[in-house]
């Protein structure tokens, strides 16, 4: 795990780079949490991400010397950052549903009709993953992405949303409980019907649907 | 019978799954846990190329920033137009690979990221082999583990973009150096040389945007273009001098250009590199000149996919729009049944309006069906 701890320091120093104004570190921290931030984004305003995380990149820009920390702080920061011009565009859409984040038939990584549960969870695909994590009440949903996709701590991923430590570690605890399931159910065709990933994704894409300004509250 | 009880992970297990550290105790799990290692795995899987579309973007826009506080864009001014975002997304990525701007961009043309191997391209089967959780990817990073001397700090932008070209990926992981000079930073230099009358290359931040886009709309990049290789890389992406300040005002950030009308004076080839869904979204913008013109440079794939996109009325709003020999020549190159499609959705009187004034020759190759449905 050398290499990962190597990876880290390095961008804690260009943390300190960028804030100089040095461009490439600032592109090397962008190519890291850009991806963090789309697909945790995607699931709070569906197509919008995209604009909410260059927004989200412009007040970094701007705001970006008067942060002190490391770069797991840098991640809890811009997250919250993040969430908050989400919040922005939900007000501004009010009640705007999300567009589908996912094609259907992208979502397990191979070609729509191949309903082989097994075969499209061994192949699942990054969109597939989301699109199954999207599927889950929004404050687990949230929990989940931020504990693994912006691979923040309870402690952090709390302070992004405003809650207690506990309550993040009872939601992302009870966002995977269901997610297992799920992957059970889609394992397991005989037992829960017609229950396949892409089946779930769809379901998820329905209740992705109906997040609103009110569920990130 | 089932044996699998996957829904009674145990806290700690959940904890152990969330913080990416389980490794190979999840592994040993049961199988639908083994499975939801997988599918946070996935989710934590590396950045790819269509993620970072925004990059040149956003650091335009540091760089401004630190060049001119005041000059940062506000909030919404990010936001961009659809011809705006597939051009970033599509076709400057392919102009960064021209200025190797490093082992990303020029992934975003061939579809892997390059640098660090593939060894962590492939998203992780275990808890802790997605390399976005909890730690930075390292592929991302590389740059800074191998800083490159590459590129000499040299003041032509037209020798370091030569020295950046044969550094490849590695042209920009050196944070000690000059910022390598990139097409942005041609495009600079261009502008920079046309506002001073080429007398002097100094850098170009210090123009406002209004003067940078009157540099760029100025017959004199036309002159310098042709006047000096510094500039034939730009040239070259942009498959032309006609297109290099379009291609300058997407990659300098500038908002006003191009306007939709503009994309007839892109080449043909990276008009057909746009999706056919973003030309869509733009293609009943544009004046009948110039809509005329886009749909003569499509293929025909493509251009039958962008009409069958269109709602009716942006259709009927196309094809009333266009000249009667481009529609004809449209109509006789689609395929029958596509033609047979999109003339069906049409109301009946504006399908009548539309045809009457096309030649026999090209009513003959219509689909009889719809010819006797309006009486022809």
């Amino acid at each position: 795990m050398r290499w990962v701890k190597q990876a880290a320091e390095a961008l804690d120093g260009a943390i300190v780079r960028a804030q100089r104004g040095d461009a490439d570190a600032f592109r090397a921290l962008y190519r890291d949490a850009q991806p963090r931030l789309l697909r945790y984004l995607h699931a709070l305003v569906g197509d919008d991400a995209e604009d909410v995380a260059s927004e989200t990149w412009l007040q970094v820009t701007r705001d970006l010397a008067g942060f002190t920390g490391d770069y797991d702080g840098f991640r809890g920061w811009i997250a919250t950052i993040a969430r908050h011009r989400a919040m922005d565009q939900l007000r501004r859409h009010a009640r705007r549903p999300p567009a589908i984040p996912v094609p259907v038939e992208t979502l397990a990584g191979r070609p729509a009709g191949d309903d082989t549960a097994e075969g499209a969870i061994e192949t699942v695909s990054t969109g597939a993953a989301l699109a199954l994590i999207a599927t889950l009440p929004a404050d687990q949903a949230e929990a989940v992405l931020l504990r693994t996709v912006l691979g923040l701590d309870a402690r952090s991923a709390a302070a992004v949303l405003g809650k207690r430590p506990g309550a993040v570690r009872t939601a992302a605890y009870r966002g995977l409980r269901t997610l297992a399931a799920r992957l059970e159910q889609a394992g397991h065709p005989e037992q829960a019907g017609k229950g396949q990933l892409g089946g779930v994704a769809k379901a998820g894409v329905t209740h992705l649907r109906e997040l609103t300004l009110k569920d990130m509250r | 019978m089932n044996t699998r009880h996957p829904s009674r992970i145990s806290r700690k297990a959940a904890g152990q799954l969330l913080d990416g550290a389980a490794g190979s105790s999840v592994a040993a799990g049961p199988e639908a846990r083994e499975q939801l290692a997988r599918v946070l795995a996935a989710a934590a899987a590396p950045g790819r190329p269509d993620e970072l579309t925004g990059e040149q973007m956003a650091v335009a826009a540091f760089q401004a920033h630190h060049l001119d506080p005041d000059a940062t864009p506000q909030r919404g001014q990010m936001i961009k137009s659809p011809l705006v975002r597939f051009l970033t997304g599509k076709i400057l990525i392919a102009s960064l690979a021209v200025g190797a701007t490093g082992g990303v961009a020029l992934a975003a043309t061939t579809g892997t990221f390059s640098g660090s191997g593939s060894a962590q391209a492939s998203p992780g089967v275990t808890a802790s082999g997605g390399p976005l959780a909890p730690t930075p990817n390292p592929t991302v990073t590389d740059p800074f583990a191998t800083p490159s001397p590459a590129v000499s700090a040299s003041a032509s932008p037209a020798a370091s973009a030569s020295a950046s070209a044969s550094a490849s990926a590695s042209a920009s992981a050196s944070a000690a150096v000059d910022l390598p000079k990139t097409a942005a930073g041609l495009c600079e230099a261009l502008v920079s040389d046309v506002a001073s009358g080429g007398t002097n290359a100094s850098a170009s931040a210090t123009l406002s945007t209004s003067a940078k886009e009157k540099a760029l709309a100025s017959g004199a990049v036309g002159q310098l273009l042709g006047g000096s290789s510094e500039f034939s890389s730009l040239t070259a992406t942009a498959q032309g001098n006609v297109a290099v300040p379009d291609l300058c005002a997407l990659l300098l950030d500038l908002p006003q250009l191009p306007q939709p009308g503009d994309l007839a004076k892109l080449p043909s080839s990276v008009l057909a590199a746009v999706p056919a869904s973003e030309l869509t979204s733009v293609i009943t913008t544009l004046p009948s000149s110039t809509l005329s013109a886009v749909l003569d440079a499509l293929p025909v794939s493509t251009v039958s996919s962008v009409l069958t996109n269109l709602s009716s009325s942006g259709l009927s709003q196309v094809l009333t729009a266009l000249p009667a020999s481009s529609l004809s020549q449209i109509l006789t190159e689609l395929p029958t049944s596509v033609v047979s499609q999109l003339l069906g959705e049409l109301p009946t009187s504006a399908l009548s309006q539309l045809l009457s004034g096309l030649p026999s020759s090209v009513l003959s190759v219509l689909p009889t069906s719809l010819l006797s449905q309006l009486g022809l």
